[in-house]
């Protein structure tokens, strides 16, 4: 039997105000996939993103996840993705730890997947300050110690490694292909070159 | 059920370690209901008469500034893009939000109503009515103005345009309410006033979620 794609863009359009943004877009992503969409700013790499969680509505062709035409926001049945956007989710006038745990507790995730997440990107000692006082920097990387012990194979991620330095980067480019190894998939947009070992890339010029 | 108590209960931290903002529109009601007598003189008859009103309508407006952080720093933040992706329906989420701000907003205003009632003149044999009615009145106004809050998040920007909107779709509470208490006064009874706003209660709670996880899709397109 062979096993439908975790998620399939099939031929698909989208329009903002107007202005088509994609355009007759395929992808195929399997077990152990990492789809790169790279783009110039612009070319709609956030819009595809949001396109296959289903934030947007496309105006041609279909989006299937497992074969079947159920969005994750459309039908949250249970879990399926792990989301990353521009935007970091994180409550200001908590600490790291609280964000943390309330999203490790709504998703019931084990105690040691979540300390080998925050032990994997070195966040321990982040975690008793408040969200306030961290970087810019440091607040994304709260939001990938999140997304690494997020409970789902399949990431959408949007420029992951903003604000990061290099030896951050590299720390997370490792996580990524843990991921992919252990049977996830990864679907990232960056303008950032990625360094890692085997991927797909998806040309949205 | 469970995921519905987890929201509810980060809500509340997150208003208590917040900001000020609860408080600042909590303060706003206890500071109308207390200069309320004394810019309208000492006649016991006369205060007597609107004292209800005069309370409800400052129930009102601290509803209406207090409503609009629901849900605008969650969908600014990406939080509730986030929630929704968890497994958790965008309906249950709204209500939760709902719940959570009654808690920090209408409760402490039900809460306060026998204090407030010596306070502004009421005659305190009536405080049990002026109890139930803002009991049984201020989730609705929560369940009524989230519609509005969620429709503010999509234009970006509330304030004034949004207590406009929200205000009309308020008044048959505020009429209900006040009129609860005047007709108990009156000895005419305000149980039929109760029960009407009663009704509006699970009205408002089936229809307003609804609406408002409405608008916040079509804020996220």
């Amino acid at each position: 039997m062979i096993k439908k794609p975790l998620v399939e863009a099939q031929n698909i359009f989208f329009e903002k105000a107007g202005r088509a943004i994609l355009s007759s877009v395929n992808m195929t992503l399997n077990e152990g996939d990492i789809v790169i969409v790279k783009g110039k700013n612009g070319s709609g790499k956030t819009s595809f993103l949001k396109c296959l969680a289903g934030f947007y509505r496309i105006s041609k062709g279909q989006v299937l996840w497992s074969g079947e035409k159920i969005l994750p926001t459309c039908f949250p049945e249970k879990k399926m993705l792990a989301w990353l956007s521009h935007l970091n989710a994180v409550k200001l006038s908590l600490t790291v730890k609280e964000n943390l745990l309330f999203y490790a507790n709504l998703w019931s995730v084990k105690k040691n997947e979540y300390d080998y997440a925050i032990k994997y990107l070195c966040f321990s000692k982040y975690l008793e300050l408040p969200v306030s006082w961290l970087s810019a920097g440091e607040k994304r990387r709260l939001c990938l110690a999140r997304l690494m012990f997020c409970p789902s194979k399949v990431w959408l991620i949007d420029e992951p490694t903003t604000f990061l330095d290099e030896e951050n980067k590299k720390i997370f480019e490792r996580a990524m292909e843990e991921h992919a190894s252990k049977g996830g998939a990864i679907v990232c947009a960056s303008h950032d070159s990625l360094n890692i070992n085997k991927f797909k890339t998806l040309s949205l010029d | 059920m469970k995921n519905f108590f987890k929201l509810v209960s980060w809500d509340f931290k997150l208003v208590i370690k917040g900001s000020n903002e609860a408080i600042a529109a909590l303060l706003f009601y206890v500071l109308a209901i207390i200069m309320f007598p004394l810019s309208s003189g000492t006649e016991n008859d006369l205060l007597t008469k609107i004292a209800g009103g005069a309370i409800w309508m400052a129930a009102l407006f601290s509803s209406l500034l207090s409503l609009d952080r629901i849900l605008r720093s969650d969908f600014d933040d990406g939080s509730l893009e986030l929630l929704v992706l968890s497994g958790i329906s965008l309906e249950i989420i709204i209500i939760a939000k709902c719940f959570s701000h009654w808690l920090t907003s209408g409760l402490p205003l039900v809460i306060l109503s026998p204090i407030l009632c010596i306070i502004i003149g009421l005659d305190y044999s009536y405080w049990w009515i002026l109890l139930l009615t803002l009991l049984v009145g201020t989730p609705s106004l929560t369940l009524i103005g989230i519609t509005p809050a969620a429709l503010s998040c999509v234009i970006g920007k509330g304030g004034v345009l949004t207590a406009m909107v929200m205000l009309p779709l308020m008044l048959p509470i505020l009429i209900l309410g006040s009129g609860a208490i005047e007709s108990e006064i009156s000895g005419l009874g305000g149980i039929g006033h109760l029960y009407a706003l009663a009704a509006i209660l699970p009205i408002s709670l089936l229809i307003s979620p609804y609406l408002a996880a409405k608008a916040i899709r079509l804020g996220w397109e």
